[in-house]
């Protein structure tokens, strides 16, 4: 009795020191709202951060009137370096302003909305014909929480889509919340990744797309087609976000600002 | 009696045309033109946190609206390791020409003293001073914001892609960068 009492204490104490294959995240992604397993991923190759402000040019002068950034981490599969896994995080915050107009040139308050954020990627444009090029799978799309919201919620923005070989889906995937849904789309052929997030209101609660927010998408890229890309990574990553006037002026007038990265790993 | 009744009715009207044009433009008229409506809320959150701000520039003095630590000298700065909110906005028009410190010294506050730096101006200045901290695409920028992982949750270099029209607008991009570089903190 004493040996086996003895014996689970040694096994407690032992199972608080020793790791059981815990996996740990990368911190970086961890920053983004991923979990990107750094045992098989390592360190991200590439990190690129770049921001933009959308511009109304008038004759009064130039007005900030929405604020976008693209977020873009790149990692290699330590285990098949035929894979890379590309995260997205993107942020769209509308900026309201006081702006001049009209007969008299009077000082209006302007109320800016975002419309739409759109992610495209032309996965390594330099090649074609890779038959089933890249997919994202249930355990890599998990879009939970991709804003601060007041209510944490983890289930209503989830979405789990997959590319093979033949395009098994493409269309929209509405989200529980009523505030954003999904678009997407994938051509095998092309290469290209293109999800769209559309914001809308809730009834009349509209609050969602009128404060700063965030979306996040991720793709696997698959290498094997291309022999000579081995070590090699290229990737356009385009965001464009699309802001829209609800009161003041110009009313209901819409502005569309890109912004492009270049990811690139050796 | 009418004459009176008159006289009073344009008074009410152009009394209220006064007071619409006046109240349309004196609430928001310290707000430099072209700048979003929570430009005095972004400076109040820098000076709430009581945020150290240095700057090394000719040029932008903030409407006098905020009042960073103006430097001419790396050695004017006051080390403190223990505060995360330091900020060192380097004008490249400025640095080209006039010496803020050798590299060694800015490496040293970037590196050590947990300093966020905001190089501005860079890609208009055609300066290749701290290219070999930047990337390819960041190099062209006009506002870059370095962060060292030492201090901070990761080392990365942030950049605006475009360029910007009018220094109100460059300054207010800085005073946004600060205020959500401090929220992230």
């Amino acid at each position: 009795m004493k040996k086996i009492t003895i014996f689970v204490l040694m096994t407690l104490i032992l199972a608080n020191f020793v790791d059981f294959g815990h996996a740990n995240a990368d911190s970086d992604s961890e920053a983004y709202g991923f979990f990107v397993d750094s045992d098989r991923y390592g360190t991200h190759k590439d990190l690129e951060i770049a921001e933009e402000y959308t511009i109304h040019n008038t004759k009064y002068g130039d007005y900030i009137i929405g604020y976008s950034r693209l977020v873009v981490l790149v990692y290699e599969d330590q285990t098949d370096s035929d894979w890379a896994s590309v995260v997205i995080q993107s942020t769209a915050y509308p900026k309201d302003v006081y702006m001049k107009g009209g007969l008299f040139g009077r000082l209006k308050f302007t109320d800016m909305t975002t419309l739409s954020q759109n992610i495209h990627s032309d996965v390594d444009s330099g090649f074609k014909n890779w038959g089933y090029g890249y997919y994202t799978d249930a355990s890599l799309f998990e879009m939970e929480q991709p804003s601060p919201m007041l209510t944490i919620s983890s289930t209503t923005y989830r979405a789990s889509i997959e590319f093979s070989a033949t395009p098994k889906i493409q269309g929209e995937v509405t989200f529980d919340i009523k505030e954003l849904s999904l678009l997407y789309g994938h051509k095998p052929d092309t290469e290209i990744f293109d999800v769209t997030y559309k914001y809308s209101c809730n009834f009349l609660d509209c609050s969602y797309r009128d404060g700063m927010t965030y979306n996040k998408a991720t793709f696997l890229v698959n290498m094997t087609k291309n022999a000579s890309n081995a070590g090699i990574f290229v990737n356009d990553i385009y965001l464009a976000t699309t802001f829209r006037c609800v009161t003041g002026y110009p009313l209901f007038v819409e502005w569309t600002t890109d912004l492009h990265v270049n990811t690139l790993y050796f | 009696m009418k004459d009176k009744r008159y006289l009073f009715l344009i008074t009410v009207i152009i009394m209220s045309v006064v007071f619409i044009l006046v109240y349309t433009q004196l609430p928001y008229k310290r707000i430099p033109n072209g700048l979003p409506a929570d430009y005095f809320d972004i400076i109040d959150k820098i000076e709430d946190t009581n945020a150290n701000v240095y700057v090394y520039s000719d040029k932008l003095n903030f409407n006098d609206d905020f009042h960073p630590k103006f430097i001419s000298k790396v050695s004017e700065i006051e080390l403190n390791r223990f505060n995360e909110k330091n900020f060192l906005v380097i004008d490249m028009d400025k640095y080209n020409s006039k010496s803020l410190g050798t590299i060694e010294e800015i490496d040293q506050i970037y590196k050590n003293q947990c300093f966020y730096i905001l190089l501005i101006n860079y890609g208009s200045s055609d300066s290749t001073k701290f290219d070999e901290l930047l990337t390819d695409n960041s190099k062209s920028s006009d506002l870059i914001t370095l962060t060292y992982s030492a201090c901070h949750s990761s080392y990365h270099i942030e950049y605006f892609s475009s360029g910007f029209s009018s220094n109100d607008i460059l300054m207010y991009a800085i005073l946004d960068k600060i205020s959500m570089l401090i929220s992230a903190a």
